[in-house]
């Protein structure tokens, strides 16, 4: 396998039915062998860029094209579709979408077949790839029986197997939970030692990637690269690009621009929590001896007496004989923040169904403000309880954003009175200008802005959210959480399911976890993170900052405000200390 | 190696078009199988010819997918799909029901055909869901040996289902067509093309 | 007997797993077309028995577990039976029950049991077909020996591989609009709720075909005019004489019914009420 770079001069590209141009003069130059991260929020064009490089642009998909890519000695919408197709290969980010084939094997000879490989040379071929991922012994089996993260490793195979000298990964795990994340890039570290390939990495969460990366790209909103360098080059702390650019900051250099900006005499950016944990053992090592006791101005726990949803000895087992859930017991207190977090398959969603009455608990009994859900009643009870499902699509039932929101007011109002509602929730959920638009023409964002939105509207005192923030870009997820911040303030409660343990560090005021469809355990989020074991039983991690706050013997340190406030205690007199606005920091 | 005899048509079928027909076949059979119990578990009700007043909806994967590939096999392909799709998820309908698609699916074709694949207007849309009916129908007179009943329940077997396809066919494959072109979800194939 | 998943297809290694699937394609056609041909019960019987007999013997499924999996078509089997016998048309002389208008024929009745087992026939075929032949090879044969366009035979596997995920997908739909309606305490229909959901569906399914052609695109799919193919299929010896086995007893059971005084041709009886003659 030959090693190839990639160039690109003065790249423009638009859609043939848009009016705007996507990419508006990219230029960049990737060496043969490195591995570069390709940063942008959402909409930049990170995808179509992509799809770029291995000549689907211009060669199927038409549009305005203009500019050079060159892949090694291959110039695209130059060079036989075959060639650079079988050069540059791409996997994509959904699992699902990839997959064509029945059976793995299949899939995996698919692209062979299409290079029209001899019949031979496949079977090798086949086996090879399916063993660099991991695979290897489900060569036989079925498609469908894979879990989320084996069928992208499967994509991967896929790929691999037509050797390409390019490798592109467009957010391949943005639709998988943390353990398969974990799983696909410990596979393409390994893989990193066996191929000699250039590797362009698209991503939004950059904390587990940051380790594989030589290089950063950053691509603005407009189309355009904004910044390119070593990882560390681009999170530098005195520099405001992130955060005008709208991309995710590693946990660990979001840490340290805070304590920076009260201060802190920290050189360059720690990428990770380990470079983290050196840098302050380096530069405050007295201050590791004192023990600092864990805050309690944190967000409380409301006393408990009023409690919005309890669940007793819970058991739903499914036609098919899995059992979903058991013996599940539970307690959510009005107006909280409450986060249930679990691994795919612990049973989280199928507790959430019957929570807002689409399934019936079989045994057990449920409560929703005071009254219990009969099988018989289950829907009217329910209403107080609104769910905002993970696709926001899939809710969708009208042509017009306005009339989605009209759907879900109380018919009884009269006209003046809905038009008022509607107005002040498109202003809410920043809607104003799409009021009559489709909603399935929304972006991502947009989208699930309105789903919140029309549960809004029923002024209903719970709402139950399944993966709010689910592969998301750092603006969309920070207006998303922003809005359920806002919402809890004002009384509703809000349940959310969720993988992001960060989120339940900085919003959650209560935290369930669930395993093998049990709770095992409930209690604040602080509580969970000093229990490391019940976090590993699940799937889960813990956030970063809170692994570092281990690493480093505190405790009790799971945000960013909580760094603050003990960096404030503890260089008082020693450091000039000045809180100020980390995200507006200058250095 | 076989090779791409049948061309379907005059350019190339891109493969967006040849999945989003699949898909759409396919959500479309999947669809019909749930139809499927309402329409068996009204025959008691209606009678084997009342029930014909449901039957158009079944030829609607015929007109609804050329009216967003505009492509020449469309019809036929798309009807065959569903039919296949069906016989995969294990009904019993089987082999016959792929036939009488292949059939329905021919029906259209030929009103589409007769158009130069470039009309797709309502009355062609209608016209292509007649034709259908009538495709299917002597299909069925042959596999159900129609020619033993009362000529009266023949005609009647015949003349019902022609207003459901053209209402749940016909009309319905504009109005779904139509919606989903408003969605976004369809640029680049025929259907957006034509309207902007 | 294993349970059966979504799909029908079990992978087992049976006789009738083992042969070329457009030969137990033309094999099971020609029967099924054989059984729609005539107008009497005896040969839609015969050939229903013989798929038993085909199943048990040479894969292993006890006619018991096909007839389960038949059960949906039994009521539908009934009711053409009941209405062919109602509304017969054909020649007639013997009445057998008379009750105000309905007047039931013993022609009728015959001919009325022989479309309701015609329509098991050709349901029994198709089970028993599905559970034994692998999609993959079917179209990998489809494409080898039939000689069917790759880009058709890619529509069918893409419509093999969407299936779960839309039947997956179309059961949130549900739920999620579910969730909608009923808090308003709106009922809404069966039907109602198939309508409102199918777009969705429909949107959804457009949405990840988009995505499916572009990956498959990505890799290749379409970009050379040669094609090698991973599954080969062949024709073997025991194809061939499978086929040529099958259409023998296919003859020899029309002969042997024929001759047993059982057979009554379909275009005979046709001919026989065109020209008006009685029975």
């Amino acid at each position: 396998m030959t090693e190839y770079g990639i160039r690109v001069n003065a790249l423009h590209f638009r859609y043939a039915d848009s009016s705007t141009a996507v990419l508006n003069g990219i230029a960049m130059e990737i060496q043969p062998g490195e591995t570069v991260l390709l940063l942008g929020p959402s909409g930049c064009g990170k995808s179509t860029f992509a799809l770029c490089l291995n000549g689907l642009i211009p060669d199927e998909i038409p549009g305005d094209f203009s500019g050079e890519i060159w892949i090694g000695p291959y110039m695209t919408g130059h060079t036989p579709a075959v060639r650079l197709r079988q050069q540059v290969g791409i996997v994509f980010q959904d699992p699902e979408t990839q997959l064509v084939m029945p059976r793995v094997d299949e899939e995996v000879a698919f692209g062979l077949e299409n290079l029209a490989i001899p019949e031979e040379m496949m079977r090798t071929r086949v086996e090879e790839a399916l063993s660099q991922v991991g695979l290897a012994e489900k060569v036989r089996a079925q498609v469908e029986t894979l879990s989320g993260g084996q069928k992208q490793r499967l994509a991967l195979a896929s790929v691999l197997a037509m050797q390409p000298a390019v490798l592109i990964l467009d957010e391949p795990t943005a639709n998988l939970d943390p353990a398969a994340t974990r799983s696909f890039y410990r596979t393409l570290q390994a893989l990193k030692h066996t191929t000699k390939a250039t590797i362009l990495l698209i991503e939004h969460r950059v904390d587990a990637v940051l380790p594989l990366v030589d290089r950063v790209v950053v691509l603005g909103k407009e189309g355009r690269v904004i910044a390119a360098g070593t990882p560390r080059e681009i999170y530098a702390t005195d520099g405001t690009l992130p955060y005008h650019a709208g991309i995710w900051l590693p946990s660990s250099c979001h840490l340290a621009r805070a304590l920076k900006s009260v201060g802190w005499p920290l050189e360059g950016c720690p990428l990770t929590i380990e470079e983290m944990e050196h840098a302050i053992r380096t530069v405050q090592p007295s201050l590791l001896r004192s023990e600092v006791a864990p805050d309690t101005s944190s967000p409380s726990v409301s006393s408990g007496f009023d409690t919005a949803i309890s669940a007793e000895g819970v058991h739903f087992t499914y036609p098919d004989g899995t059992v979903a859930l058991r013996d599940v017991h539970l307690r959510v207190p009005r107006g909280s923040f409450f986060a249930l977090v679990g691994a795919n398959g612990s049973g989280k969603t199928t507790l959430a169904k019957i929570l807002v009455g689409l399934l019936p608990a079989q045994k057990g009994t449920i409560t929703i403000l005071g009254q219990v859900l009969t099988p018989r009643h289950r829907f009217q009870i329910a209403r107080q309880v609104g769910y905002v499902f993970q696709n926001p699509e899939h809710q969708f039932i009208t042509e017009r954003v306005r009339d989605e929101l009209a759907y879900s007011l109380d018919s009884s109002l009269d006209a003046e009175e809905q038009r008022r509602r509607i107005d002040s929730l498109l202003e809410r959920f920043g809607l104003r200008e799409y009021a009559d638009f489709n909603p399935f023409s929304l972006s991502q964002g947009q989208k699930r802005r309105l789903s919140i939105a029309t549960m809004v509207a029923m002024e209903q005192p719970i709402l139950i959210l399944d993966e709010p923030t689910f592969g998301q870009d750092y603006q969309s997820a920070q207006e998303v959480m922003s809005v359920l911040h806002a919402l809890q303030q004002e009384g509703t409660t809000i349940f959310c399911i969720t993988h992001d343990m960060q989120l339940v560090a900085d919003y959650a005021h209560e935290v369930a976890v669930m395993a093998q469809g049990r709770i095992i355990f409930h209690g604040t989020p602080r509580a969970l993170f000093r229990r490391p074991e019940v976090l590993s039983q699940a799937g889960l991690d813990l956030p970063p900052l809170a692994a570092l706050s281990a690493r480093l013997g505190l405790n009790g340190l799971y945000t960013v405000e909580d760094w603050l406030r003990w960096a404030a205690l503890h260089t008082r007199g020693r450091i000039n200390v000045s809180p100020a606005n980390p995200q507006t920091a200058s250095g | 190696m076989s090779q791409e005899r049948l061309d379907l048509g005059l350019a190339r079928w891109t493969t967006r078009e040849i999945i989003v027909m699949a898909v759409i076949s396919v959500a479309l059979g999947l669809i019909f199988m749930a139809y499927s119990v309402l329409y068996l578990a009204l025959v008691p009700f209606l009678g084997q010819v009342g029930i014909m007043l449901l039957l158009g909806f079944y030829y609607l994967t015929g007109i609804l997918v050329p009216y967003i590939v505009r492509r020449p096999g469309a019809a036929l392909v798309a009807s065959f799909l569903a039919a296949f799709t069906e016989l995969l998820a294990g009904s019993p309908f089987g082999i016959a029901a792929v036939w009488a698609g292949l059939v329905q699916g021919a029906g259209a074709e030929v009103v589409f055909a007769l158009r130069g694949w470039r009309d797709y207007r309502l009355p062609v849309l209608m016209g292509a869901a007649v034709l259908s009916g009538v495709f299917g129908y002597v299909y069925e007179y042959f596999l159900l040996s129609y020619a033993v009943l009362e000529p009266i329940v023949q005609l009647g077997l015949f003349l019902v289902r022609i207003p459901s396809a053209i209402v749940l066919a016909g009309w319905l494959g504009k109005v779904l067509g139509d919606g989903l072109a408003r969605t976004g979800v369809l640029r680049g194939l025929a259907i957006t093309r034509s309207r902007s | 007997m294993k349970v059966v998943s979504t799909y029908l297809y079990q992978e087992w290694n049976t006789p009738l797993h083992r042969l070329n699937p457009v030969a137990k394609l033309l094999v099971f056609s020609c029967f099924i077309l054989t059984a729609t041909l005539y107008l009497d019960v005896a040969v839609p019987l015969t050939f229903l028995i013989v798929s038993w007999l085909m199943g048990w013997i040479f894969a292993h499924i006890s006619p018991l577990a096909l007839m389960r999996r038949l059960s949906p078509i039994l009521a539908a089997a009934l009711g053409l039976a009941i209405f062919n016998t109602l509304f017969y048309g054909g020649p007639r002389e013997h009445l057998l029950v008379a009750l105000g208008p309905i007047h039931i024929w013993r022609e009728g009745l015959f001919i009325g049991s022989s479309i309701g087992l015609r329509i098991l026939c050709v349901a029994s075929y198709s089970i028993l077909y599905m559970w034994t032949t692998d999609p993959s090879r079917l179209v990998a044969s489809l494409m080898q020996q039939a000689r069917m366009p790759y880009r058709l035979a890619y529509a069918v596997l893409a419509a093999y591989r969407f299936l779960p995920i839309l039947q997956r997908e179309w059961g949130h739909i549900q739920a999620a609009q579910q969730v909608r309606a009923a808090h308003l305490s709106r009922h809404e229909s069966g039907l109602r709720r198939i309508v409102r959901s199918g777009m969705p569906l429909l949107v959804s399914g457009i949405r990840q075909a988009e995505r499916l052609a572009i990956a498959m695109d990505a890799r290749a799919f379409g970009a050379s005019p040669r094609r090698t193919h991973y599954i080969r299929t062949h024709m073997k010896a025991s194809d061939y004489a499978f086929t040529v086995a099958s259409l023998a007893a296919c003859g020899l059971i029309l002969f042997a019914l024929s001759e047993l005084g059982l057979l009554r041709s379909f275009l005979v009886g046709v001919a026989e009420s065109l020209a008006g003659a009685p029975q």
